[in-house]
């Protein structure tokens, strides 16, 4: 209560200038704070000094781990060269063997081993009917046979057979297409001629740009 | 003295610690700037070095049995050269027909030895170790006696492979075999 009964005429004073000169030296004043300022700069630079010893102390460590670890895996390079320069060696050989290898196998590739295929034909071949002949080529094996029998028993047998060759499973596996090229009547003599081609199936091109 | 060194003395004075300190960073910093590249050098020398020792290791583990295996093959591929003809050997090719017609009872109708054929090869691959030697081939005889002829043929000492072939009767018991043949041949 009793600054509000103090004159407003009060604050003219604490504005005047001081009236006598300042003589003191700040600087060499002491700090009278409650924590100093030094105290501060110190911790700082304790601080800053502690953690670049610690990176600098754990980098030459990584450092050190990272240069143990080449030295060891030169030793095992070292050890190994020898043996590993044998193997690559040992390898060209290899590879050039086995391209000799690949050669013989390019050159010694039959589609089909025709004695089996001539057994084969003739063992499954029905009673009336006689092979005449067997053409082997690159586009498959041409046939020539004869059915025995009056033309109309002939012709069934024909079909018969042509069927027997279309789903026969060896021939299936080797030939795509039974065609029947030609067929011929002797009456004279009651036989009919037939020839067959068994044609490899058309090796499917794979779709290239145009 | 000037006045910057006693301004000096006096601050390493009233702040040993921190003058220490700073002095200390400085001097780490300074190295830490002058060695930061030896971690990275190290570092992708570890995986160049690693790398390496992997493979050398990975080469070593995979040819075990290489040696073995290189051995097998090499052996094979003289055993193929011993049971495959030379182009030149004209004479020598020519008796081997021959002695497939006795052994099978057979009359060689015609027999020529065509010029060697060889695989297609790209420009850095190796000279050809193997090639074709192509025939024509004319036999006749009883029709069992052709078919052992074709076998001892597909099946005999020397490497062949039969490109085309025609069986026919020829008279009433005998057969007619037209071949064509590529047996494995040396330059």
């Amino acid at each position: 209560m009793l600054s509000l009964l103090k004159k407003s005429g009060d604050k003219s004073s604490a504005l005047q200038p001081a009236w006598h000169p300042n003589f003191r030296d700040v600087e060499h004043l002491p700090d009278t704070k409650a924590v100093r300022t030094a105290f501060f700069i110190n911790g700082l630079a304790v601080l800053a000094a502690v953690t670049l010893t610690i990176y600098f102390v754990y980098t030459e460590y990584s450092l050190g781990a990272l240069r143990t670890n080449i030295a060891q895996w030169e030793e095992t390079i070292a050890a190994n060269k020898s043996a590993s320069d044998a193997a690559i060696a040992n390898f060209k050989k290899f590879q050039a063997e086995e391209a000799k290898f690949k050669a013989v196998e390019t050159i010694l590739k039959p589609r089909l081993v025709f004695s089996d295929l001539v057994f084969y034909m003739g063992n499954t071949l029905p009673p009336d009917i006689r092979l005449g002949s067997l053409d082997y080529r690159s586009s498959g094996v041409n046939l020539t046979a004869t059915v025995r029998g009056i033309p109309e028993v002939a012709s069934g047998m024909v079909t018969t057979y042509l069927e027997q060759l279309r789903n026969d499973p060896v021939l299936k596996g080797m030939f795509g297409e039974v065609e029947l090229l030609n067929m011929s009547r002797n009456t004279s003599a009651e036989l009919i001629s037939i020839e067959v081609m068994l044609r490899y199936p058309v090796p499917v091109k794979p779709k290239g740009k145009k | 003295m000037s006045p910057v060194i006693k301004n000096l003395i006096y601050l390493a004075k009233k702040h040993p610690v921190g003058l220490g300190c700073g002095l200390l960073s400085l001097i780490l910093l300074v190295l830490i700037y002058l060695r930061s590249d030896k971690i990275a050098e190290a570092e992708s020398r570890l995986t160049a070095v690693t790398a390496t020792g992997q493979r050398l290791k990975t080469n070593i583990s995979y040819s075990i049995q290489l040696t073995t295996q290189l051995e097998s093959l090499t052996n094979a591929i003289s055993k193929i050269q011993e049971r495959s003809v030379r182009a030149d050997d004209l004479a020598q090719n020519l008796q081997y027909y021959y002695k497939l017609e006795t052994d099978a009872g057979v009359t060689l109708t015609d027999l020529r030895q065509g010029g060697p054929v060889n695989l297609p090869r790209g420009r850095t691959d190796p000279p050809a170790t193997f090639l074709k030697v192509p025939y024509n081939v004319g036999v006749q005889g009883t029709f069992e006696n052709v078919m052992i002829f074709l076998r001892k043929l597909e099946n005999g000492e020397r490497f062949s492979n039969i490109t085309s072939a025609s069986l026919r009767p020829s008279g009433s018991q005998n057969a007619t075999l037209s071949l064509s043949v590529e047996l494995l041949g040396q330059p």
